[in-house]
């Protein structure tokens, strides 16, 4: 017996509210600069920011501006094509804490072979030259010499 | 679950064959499939049930609220029919709780996903962040990789350490029937197997997976007109860790939370000591070796597999079923480890039998990189 499927394509066009601190985040992003919560009971530094510290559970009104450098902690090579990149293949993701931050960024990792990828320790953010309010803004993270 | 809460007991289980395609069965035909033969076992009819819970996710079953999908087989019509989005423990801890109220003397629980019907990358990025991380192209095994590398080196762990789980459980999942990938794979084997995000190898990580199971909670004297040998859950925890780019990725934090709250309610002081099976809910190899020291079961678990202590017939045997890496649907995958569990401790496991195994550890998470965990505790009589 023929084994029958039905095909179907679920598309939701969605509109998700950034809220209060990534507006803020998202703006700066479009400037060039990095925005960050400060939660003033723990000092936990919050990279994307949020405006609560769950740890704590109280509220964050504390900003603080991080600068475009930090820390390679984990990166993952890709080979396969990626809907959301067709043309990058192979891929580097990373795992990226900002100096100063004290949760971690996802980005790409570029301008570095990915044999040489291990080697790299520190990395800064290479910013595009149109910058929209969006992590994209960055375009990759790249090692820093 | 001291004084006057009612102990709950597992009176019976059925899991059906994990397959990388089930293409005859509707997903309620397969969820129906699991029901009859576990009411068929235990001699209880649909009648005298009136609680259900089930574990399914929407995204995986491709329609809002996919519990409507299995309503009417497992029961549901007219009765306390639950749904829980999670893993397949949690609807175990859910079904437990309404055992342990009195309202209650029998719960069904039933988990099921077929993956092969749904596009996993793109189902999985929609766990991401949509402002920050969901564009970058993340998936499941993506975002697993980053917790493998930055665990592997906070251990120093080599990716043999990691193979050597790989070979383990395959090893092991020749003596399961229900199995789908299994084989004498050598830790070359692993290795030379496709990368699909690096350090995550193909035979490293669970396959897509087709499956269902179910099992019976009742409450104790329920139990004994059930079965003559009845299985106890003794301890149950659950945690949720911070969301996984905030927080440590190389440290099990919430497993060791859950489990800390497990072992206080099963009266487990030394669980390396006083637990003789453990299944783990290790989608990836990596994440065994992780839950083995979160679980308080090995302080340097690459070693103590190394000294074949986690097989069949040593001194800790870990996922004597194969594991998820032999074949696990998401949100079955947790419900399945005490479905294993309960075999274990009722003589029932065939080829993969621990022999004399008197308290078994069943573990389930879920979420990126383990956000969720639980942990329950079994005993037999």
């Amino acid at each position: 017996m023929d084994e029958w499927v039905v095909h179907q394509r679920i598309k939701i066009p969605f509109m998700y509210t950034a809220g209060r601190a990534l507006t803020r985040f998202l703006e700066g992003l479009a400037r060039g600069e990095i925005w960050a919560t400060r939660c003033a009971s723990c000092g936990r530094v919050y990279l994307p920011p949020l405006n609560f510290c769950g740890r704590c559970w109280r509220g964050i009104d504390r900003w603080c501006q991080l600068p475009p450098l930090g820390e390679l902690i984990s990166y993952t090579i890709i080979q396969r094509p990626l809907p959301e990149h067709p043309d990058r293949s192979p891929l580097i993701l990373g795992l990226i804490r900002l100096d100063g931050a004290d949760t971690n960024l996802v980005h790409l990792i570029g301008d570095v072979d990915p044999s040489e990828v291990e080697r790299v320790t520190r990395v800064r953010a290479v910013w595009r030259d149109e910058r929209p309010a969006s992590i994209l803004a960055i375009s990759h993270f790249a090692p820093l010499t | 679950m001291e004084g006057t809460m009612t102990k709950v007991s597992i009176v019976g289980v059925a899991q059906t064959r994990f397959e990388e395609r089930i293409a005859s069965l509707a997903i309620n035909e397969l969820v129906y499939m699991v029901v009859r033969e576990l009411l068929h076992k235990t001699g209880v009819s649909m009648k005298e049930i009136r609680s259900i819970v089930t574990a399914s996710q929407d995204a995986w079953d491709g329609r809002t609220i996919s519990g409507m999908t299995i309503n009417e087989v497992v029961g549901g019509y007219l009765n306390a029919e639950a749904k829980v989005a999670a893993d397949g423990l949690q609807a175990l801890l859910y079904g437990a709780a309404r055992i342990m109220s009195g309202e209650y003397t029998l719960t069904l629980v039933v988990a099921h996903c077929k993956e092969s019907e749904g596009t996993p990358h793109a189902i999985t990025n929609l766990m991401f962040d949509p402002f920050t991380q969901r564009h970058l192209g993340l998936d499941d095994v993506t975002a697993a990789a980053l917790q493998a590398r930055r665990y592997m080196r906070l251990r120093g762990l080599a990716a043999e350490d990691i193979a050597a789980v790989a070979v383990k459980n395959h090893r092991h999942a020749k003596k399961n029937p229900f199995a789908q990938r299994a084989g004498d794979f050598t830790i070359t084997d692993v290795l030379n197997s496709p990368i699909l995000a690096d350090p995550i190898h193909e035979l490293e990580a669970a396959p897509q997976s087709d499956g269902a199971c179910a099992l019976l909670l009742a409450s104790e004297s329920k139990a004994r007109t059930v079965t003559d040998h009845p299985v106890f859950i003794i301890g149950m925890g659950n945690a949720t860790d911070a969301y996984w780019t905030d927080r440590e990725l190389g440290e099990a934090k919430a497993l060791r939370q859950a489990a800390s709250r497990a072992y206080r309610m099963a009266g487990i002081e030394y669980p390396a000591h006083e637990i003789d099976v453990a299944e783990i809910s290790a989608r990836y190899a990596y994440e065994e070796l992780m839950a083995m020291e979160a679980l308080g079961l090995s302080e340097a678990p690459q070693d103590m597999l190394a000294r074949g202590d986690c097989e069949i017939g040593g001194r800790l045997p870990i996922n004597p079923s194969g594991g998820p890496l032999c074949g696990n649907p998401v949100t079955v995958s947790g419900l399945v480890r005490v479905v294993e569990a309960y075999l274990q401790l009722t003589d029932q496991a065939g080829e993969h039998q621990v022999h004399g195994a008197q308290t078994a550890l069943a573990h389930g998470a879920g979420g990126i990189c383990g956000q969720n965990q639980s942990v329950v505790i079994l005993r037999r009589e």
